[in-house]
């Protein structure tokens, strides 16, 4: 299987479920929305050592948000519903109710009877002096700050995301890999539903399962270091010189799987890619098995 | 099926039509709904003697005629869709607790007194006592939303305790006394005395007030992120400053008298 004569490995990438939330942050300028929106994201690539995976979406003009400022909006993911308010929560107090001017709204309808409490814990950093209003049925919180109010969105909907979508470039050069993948993360970030949760939505330190040392749960996945092919059992072919991959969440299979497509489609139309595959657990990690075949044939 | 009841003649006698509304006539004949009691002064007269029932109209009951007599349109309605062709006596919508009630002129005193939930919407003035508490009460309206896009009385907001009401012109005196929460806009001003005896809730004047209760005290001059939500969420012009003003501090100063363009 090739795809502008880079072969495609058969074999799929394995993603799994997770409570997926979407957070929408306004500010006066689109500058503070962004400033916001990198630090409510940040330290957010992974849940092996993260509270949550989380990412910008994308920019909001001020028509397409509720208070008419422009604004940011970020997907995050956790484990569960109470893993994710617990992080939204944390990031929300210290990340977005500290920066300048910024606002919090919920961008997410969700499953119903499934939302969690945001702008409502938040709400006691207020001290009395915070004041709740509704209006057309959604509840915020207003509390004051030294330079007017922070508003917060009471509820999130959240919903049964897909997380751990992910493509792996193999290429001949570093430039050319990153080339490659850079590609990729440009065409998955103008989509809607997925965000790319690792810095530049790139990973250059995939990861196996497991280690030597026993408390680590991941570790270097070996196998696709290029500096140690010559001593372990390696699955780089001949010419290769750098891997790159990317990750991918996204609120529903569908959305990771045209994100993968994408993706792919952008990464080939480039020079020095030599392989595109994905990383997969044996099947055992994750209920959704993405097949790139299935992904090339679909289209 | 909706109902056009069309009234035969105005009266000077008060005529009340509480209980007609749309889920209690939902599954009835125009024969069965003319056969519904209505209180016409101090005797129980059927619906049919003073209007003339007929199938279809807008909503699920449309209220054609001479109806400014006509009190208590949609007092207590639960859902459906009630509208009012000309204007609509007192007590329109009071206890609402859900669905719309349109009125396609004016209104008396007592519009959506102690309203639930729900939506009015009148596009005349109305008189006194809008989202009020009724005497006696310990609060008014607790939820749904009034849009006039005239004029209302005095004591508008009177001890209300959630929702929102918008005017678009202007108000009487004591708009908003004794609020115990809630949001009230009037983009014309207020009258005098707007908001004393406030606990909470906030007033937003897009046109000023014309005095202000001596409880309040100037807090800054800012504009706050939930005001951008609202305007933008009732289509009203964006505001780019406003005077902020706490009261009323007799009853604890946590209410907000927002000043938009200039201050009193």
């Amino acid at each position: 299987m090739e795809l502008n004569r880079v072969p495609i490995t058969d074999t799929f990438a394995e993603a799994f479920p997770m409570s997926a939330s979407r957070l929408i942050v306004t500010a006066a300028t689109a500058d503070w929305a962004r400033i916001a929106a990198a630090a409510a994201t940040g330290y957010a690539a992974s849940v092996i050592g993260c509270d949550a995976e989380a990412g910008v979406e994308r920019e909001l003009t001020p028509h397409d948000t509720p208070d008419g400022r422009p604004g940011v909006s970020m997907l995050f993911f956790a484990f569960s519903r109470d893993a994710l308010q617990k992080a939204l929560v944390n990031r929300v107090a210290q990340c977005v109710l500290t920066c300048a001017t910024t606002a919090a709204f919920n961008g997410l309808a969700g499953d119903a009877g499934k939302s969690i409490r945001v702008g409502g814990q938040l709400r006691y950093f207020g001290d009395g002096w915070q004041i709740s209003k509704q209006l057309h049925g959604v509840r915020y919180w207003r509390i004051p700050t030294m330079d007017g109010e922070f508003l917060c969105e009471d509820s999130f909907g959240t919903t049964k995301g897909v997380a751990g979508g992910n493509l792996i470039f193999l290429g001949d050069t570093q430039s050319n890999t990153l080339a490659a993948a850079e590609r990729a993360v440009a065409v998955i970030r103008r989509r809607s539903n997925v965000i790319l949760p690792f810095p530049g939505g790139v990973v250059r330190s995939g990861s196996k399962v497991g280690s030597k040392y026993k408390a680590l749960r991941a570790s270097t996945n070996h196998a696709y270091c290029p500096t140690l092919r010559g001593v372990v059992e390696s699955e780089l072919p001949e010419g290769v010189n750098a891997v790159y991959e990317i990750v991918i969440d996204g609120l529903t299979l569908a959305d990771v799987e045209a994100a993968m497509w994408a993706g792919m489609a952008a990464a080939v139309e480039g020079p020095g890619l030599k392989r595109i595959t994905a990383g997969n657990y044996g099947g055992k990690l994750g209920p959704h098995h993405i097949h790139l075949r299935k992904l090339w044939e679909g289209r | 099926m909706g109902f056009k009841l069309t009234l035969r003649s105005p009266s000077p006698i008060p005529l009340e039509v509480d209980g007609i509304v749309p889920e209690r006539l939902a599954n009835l004949s125009a024969l069965e709904v003319a056969k519904q009691p209505v209180r016409h002064g101090n005797r129980i007269e059927p619906l049919g003697e003073h209007f003339v029932v007929s199938a279809a109209g807008i909503g699920d009951i449309q209220f054609a005629g001479d109806t400014g007599n006509v009190h208590a349109i949609g007092r207590g309605m639960t859902s459906g869709l009630i509208y009012v062709e000309n204007n609509a006596g007192r007590h329109a919508g009071a206890q609402m607790s859900g669905g719309q009630l349109i009125v396609d002129n004016g209104c008396g005193d007592w519009l959506g007194a102690e309203m639930r939930g729900g939506r009015i919407e009148v596009r005349g003035t109305a008189g006194d006592c809008v989202g009020a508490a009724y005497r006696g009460s310990r609060r008014g309206m607790i939820g749904g939303s009034i849009l006039l896009l005239g004029n209302a009385g005095h004591e508008l907001g009177l001890m209300m305790r959630r929702g929102l009401i918008v005017v678009e012109g202007n108000t009487g005196e004591f708009a908003g006394a004794s609020m115990i929460a809630g949001t009230l806009v009037v983009k014309g001003h207020f009258g005098r005395r707007a908001g004393a005896g406030m606990k909470r809730g906030t007033l937003l004047a897009l046109g000023g007030v014309e005095e202000l209760s001596p409880g309040f005290r100037f807090c800054c001059d800012y504009l706050p992120a939930y005001l951008g939500l609202l305007t933008k969420s009732l289509n009203l012009p964006a505001v780019k400053r406003v005077k902020c003003y706490r009261g009323d501090a007799l009853t604890g100063g946590q209410g907000e008298l927002f000043l938009a363009n200039g201050g009193p």
